[in-house]
């Protein structure tokens, strides 16, 4: 068996850089959400006041692309550690890719909605 | 000297042919001195001539007895029966084919070192070249390689991916890096610039902790990585397109798979890391998911959403939310020790970086737990 070229080393760089950025992007988000905003976001009124600030909005926005990014390449690490096939892998990545975009698709959308004072 | 006592060896058994293995249970007597390889050539010699193992030298310098006893892996002529229990039970090594009884096919395993750069039985004589530095005690480690596969049986990543370089012959491609004696050091790191190679190590150090030589494989590993990282890149082309021997279908599979990631027996910490950085990994891939489907009641206005902060508030949620946060703090955490020691740094302080990152996981979590409780009264 022919193992490919690959780009492992980029692929588990992007993991810890991701996973990085997470631990500050959570810390972040969990100070914000528990102590900087007024009465703890406990009623539907405080969660859309929160969302409105702009630098809580950009921040969660980029939580959610970092956290959807860092599983992927996780869920791809756990398929490689039970011998994915090389041939097998591109189809995996662009599963993944998908799954990416659709979550951050969402999200973004959730965001917006709740923004905008949905429902 | 003292009278023997008696121990039941449990000892796993397969003949090619057979549906499937099975354990035979043989009374040994033993003295505190008995090893493990002693008593199975006493059974072997009184009991049962058909016994199939593996032995040379009796003194840990070959390597060919490598075995499990009790789910580790050891040299059976250097480990003692004593002091074991009443039963003691003996596999052959995992993550090799199985040949017979306590033996398995070493070729694979052999084959690897050589497309490492450091075959077993070279074909040339030494030159000039390839004779050692000034300074070669620093890289005695390496040279004291068994080649007796305990660090592949015992590593989680093999058990799971055939493709696998495996921690001996990634030590060796980093002996090759340091000590190059006439190899060309740009190929051995290419070959380990693989999905299979170097980045798929899970650095549960597992390798390090059996192995009976102190080479150190994890660490090699981590410094393999640290050199691709941050030194001069491996040249791309055919030095990458290394090959793995296939292993051969001789016997029963011997790769046990996912139930290697929870096999309690003889586990260091690092494994134990290993491990649960996976399991926190999964969970929080799923609770990101439920996490976005909750968040949807926001869009369906004010009534949904107090609807599920009531909830929220219960018992059970407050005891899952518990759960989540020690997930989380866990997974970060010995994400950063994942990233500093897989890079190679503080690599040989691996063990003492897993009991800090637990110690402030617990800290953490007391005091979060303590948040939500004050939050909900």
């Amino acid at each position: 068996m022919t193992y490919p070229t690959s780009r492992a080393k980029t692929w588990w760089l992007l993991q810890a850089l991701s996973g990085l950025a997470l631990v500050l992007l959570l810390g972040v988000h969990f100070v914000a959400q528990h102590y900087v905003a007024q009465g703890g976001l406990r009623t539907y009124a405080q969660v859309v006041a929160y969302v409105r600030h702009p630098a809580v909005a950009a921040l969660e926005a980029a939580f959610l692309v970092v956290v959807a990014v860092h599983a992927a390449l996780g869920l791809r690490a756990v398929a490689l550690d039970f011998g994915l096939p090389a041939a097998r892998q591109r189809g995996l990545n662009a599963a993944l890719a998908v799954g990416v975009v659709l979550v951050v698709g969402y999200g973004l959308w959730l965001l917006a909605q709740v923004r905008g004072g949905a429902g | 000297m003292s009278s023997p006592s008696t121990v039941q060896l449990r000892v796993f058994r397969y003949k090619p042919g057979d549906p499937a293995p099975h354990y035979d249970t043989f009374a040994v007597p033993v003295t505190p001195r008995t090893t493990v390889l002693e008593a199975l050539q006493a059974i072997r010699r009184d009991q049962d001539p058909s016994l199939m193992l593996r032995h040379s030298c009796h003194h840990a310098s070959c390597g060919t007895c490598g075995l499990r006893v009790d789910g580790q892996e050891v040299l059976a002529c250097v480990t003692p029966l004593a002091d074991r229990g009443p039963v003691v039970t003996v596999e052959p090594l995992q993550n090799a084919p199985l040949l017979g009884d306590l033996v398995v096919d070493m070729g694979p395993f052999y084959a690897v070192f050589t497309q490492a750069g450091m075959p077993l039985v070279r074909s040339t004589e030494a030159t000039a070249a390839s004779r050692p530095a000034a300074g070669i005690e620093r890289l005695t480690r390496f040279e004291n390689c068994l080649e007796c596969g305990l660090c592949v049986s015992t590593c989680p990543v093999a058990a799971t991916d055939p493709l696998y370089l495996g921690p001996a012959a990634m030590a060796a491609a980093w002996r090759v890096v340091q000590e190059p004696r006439g190899q060309n050091p740009a190929r051995a790191l290419a070959w380990v610039d693989q999905e299979h190679g170097c980045w798929r190590c899970h650095l549960a150090f597992e390798c390090s902790t059996v192995c009976p030589n102190d080479v150190q494989p994890g660490q090699a590993i981590a410094a393999l990585r640290q050199r691709l990282a941050l030194g001069e890149p491996a040249p791309p082309g055919p030095a990458a397109a290394a090959t793995r021997p296939a292993l051969a279908p001789t016997g029963p599979a011997r790769r046990v798979g996912l139930r290697a990631w929870l096999d309690p027996r003889g586990r260091d910490v690092g494994y134990w890391a290993f491990v649960l950085h996976r399991l926190t990994g999964l969970a929080l891939v799923v609770y990101l998911l439920l996490h976005l489907w909750v968040l949807r009641l926001l869009a369906r206005g004010p009534a949904a959403w107090d609807e599920f902060i009531a909830l929220a508030r219960s018992p059970l949620f407050l005891a899952l939310d518990g759960l989540l946060l020690f997930g989380v703090l866990f997974h970060g955490l010995n994400g950063v020790r994942v990233a500093l020691v897989g890079l190679g740094a503080a690599a040989r302080r691996q063990r003492g970086l897993f009991w800090a990152v637990l110690l402030l996981t617990l800290l953490l979590l007391a005091a979060g737990v303590a948040a939500l409780v004050a939050a909900v009264h």
